[in-house]
């Protein structure tokens, strides 16, 4: 029996095909590992940075609340409304300050975050422009809700401050407890009593169309002579007056200063009975007495003119009935 | 007594996506992280994307309805960096130094300032830029950009 060398054979064959193999397997290999290395020399590299900031982009979203300030003009139109926000507890930082003009709705939408959630913890202020109007405030709490709708900023022009200072003339006192009456065309505007200091401030109402002047007068129960006169009034908002009550007659001849108490007390050329009346004094004139003869009494009297600081004095006679000693 | 911070709705984004956040040290998850809880203050973040450059950034977070963050990463590119010369230093922007004839580097997108030195002496300076996988051969006075035929032979990725 023949046998075939099959090993030999088998070899034969593996001899053929063996170099292929071990080249395609050796490639396979080399390429990988070629590739291995490559990827790997880039592992644990400490980068070359440009030590640049990071690019981040940062957007926020804010929740808004809409307010809304309704006006209600009462005088005369202002040119425009300043409207500024502020927090209660800062007042000397704006918030926010707008102008906007009659006829504009009066509204702002706002970050949440710019107000104080406090109790009454913000303010709002509406200062009419154009004229002599009255700065407004409001203090307000914010709502929860979306919307909010404060009260309305009722604009009216800025009223007159009238500042009386009433002094007797003889010695620059007080004159307590005198009444001061602001009229104007026999219509009454506004009146105050004088305090301990003689002062009396006095507020009235401004119009549109403003008066030249005012009248003034003063009342004093009877203490005084009554006092009116003219005051000149114009833009300016703040007005101050010292008024003399009294009479300006020096003590130099031994006389004395009666009152008159009783109004048309008639003043006499004579002391005789039917002496013509040269005129009428009024209750609280001033008389400085220097004779006396009997009821009747001799003296000297000052009259206002229309100017208030020219006086005239005129002498006569009158009864003690009408007059007592002014203290 | 409590922590009196208040929170606010966040949203975190990256360009591009898949980055790993972490805020004050703490991983928070990946991006886009969406109607996270942040609170207001100083907040450290920490963007990581493998093969961009790490992103840090102390950011304010102040009140308000909610937050929109979106980190732009920069892109760090393989460069083999070779020369003829292997005496050649080779500074970049003043602080990252290389030598000898060919190197593998990692470096951010973007111009780069050069500086190349022979001992101590000053040969050269140039900007380079950064914009994609490349080698570059550097030669005295001027540079080669050979990025095909090494790129493929050195499976670059």
């Amino acid at each position: 029996m023949k046998k075939e060398n099959t090993s030999s054979i088998s070899m034969e064959k593996s001899a053929i095909n063996f170099p292929y193999y071990p080249g395609i397997i050796l490639s396979f290999f080399l390429l990988n590992l070629g590739g291995c290395s490559g990827s790997k020399k880039f592992l644990n590299l400490k980068p070359i940075l440009l030590e640049r900031e990071a690019e981040v982009n940062i957007r926020y979203d804010y929740d808004v609340i809409k307010l809304e300030a309704p006006v209600i003009i009462i005088d005369s139109i202002p040119t425009a409304f300043r409207f500024s926000l502020y927090q209660r507890i800062r007042p000397g930082e704006l918030l926010i300050e707008r102008v906007f003009f009659p006829g504009e709705p009066i509204q702002l939408i706002l970050p949440r975050t710019l107000f104080s959630s406090d109790t009454l913890g913000n303010l709002a202020i509406l200062d009419p422009l154009g004229g002599n109007y009255k700065k407004l405030e409001q203090l307000f709490t914010l709502s929860s809700v979306q919307e909010q709708v404060l009260f309305p900023f009722v604009v009216t022009l800025a009223p007159y401050v009238l500042k009386f200072f009433v002094l007797e003339r003889m010695n620059g006192d007080p004159v307590a407890q005198a009444k001061v009456i602001v009229s104007n065309g026999g219509n009454i505007l506004g009146f105050g009593i004088t305090d301990s200091l003689g002062f009396a401030r006095i507020t009235i109402k401004r119009v549109e169309h403003p008066w030249e002047f005012l009248r003034v007068s003063i009342r004093t129960g009877g203490n005084y002579p009554p006092w009116s006169g003219n005051v000149e009034v114009s833009d300016q908002t703040i007005f101050e007056k010292t008024i003399w009550l009294g009479t300006a007659l020096a003590k130099n001849n031994g006389g004395v200063f009666y009152k008159v108490i009783e109004d048309l007390t008639p003043l006499r050329e004579g002391p005789e009975n039917g002496s013509p009346t040269i005129f009428f004094l009024n209750m609280g004139d001033r008389v400085y007495v220097t004779k006396v003869a009997g009821d009747r009494l001799y003296g000297s009297v000052e009259v206002f003119t229309d100017d208030p600081n020219v006086f005239i004095d005129f002498s006569g006679w009158i009864l003690n009935k009408f007059v007592q000693v002014a203290e | 007594m409590g922590c009196l911070w208040s929170q606010i709705s966040g949203n975190i984004h990256s360009v591009p996506e898949g980055a790993k956040i972490i805020i004050n040290g703490q991983n928070v998850g990946i991006t886009p992280l969406e109607n996270f809880q942040l609170e207001t203050g100083d907040q450290t973040f920490e963007i990581v994307l493998e093969g961009y450059v790490p992103a840090r950034k102390l950011i304010k977070i102040q009140e308000a309805k909610s937050i929109f963050i979106e980190f732009r990463m920069k892109k760090l590119y393989n460069i083999i960096f070779t020369s003829h010369e292997a005496d050649f230093i080779f500074v970049f922007n003043k602080v990252d130094t290389v030598k000898g004839e060919k190197n593998y580097l990692l470096i951010e997108e973007g111009e780069h300032h050069l500086e190349v030195f022979r001992k101590k002496e000053s040969l050269e300076e140039k900007i380079i830029i950064i914009d994609k996988n490349k080698t570059i051969k550097y030669k005295l006075q001027h540079m080669q950009d050979n990025s095909r035929d090494k790129l493929d032979n050195e499976n670059v990725q």
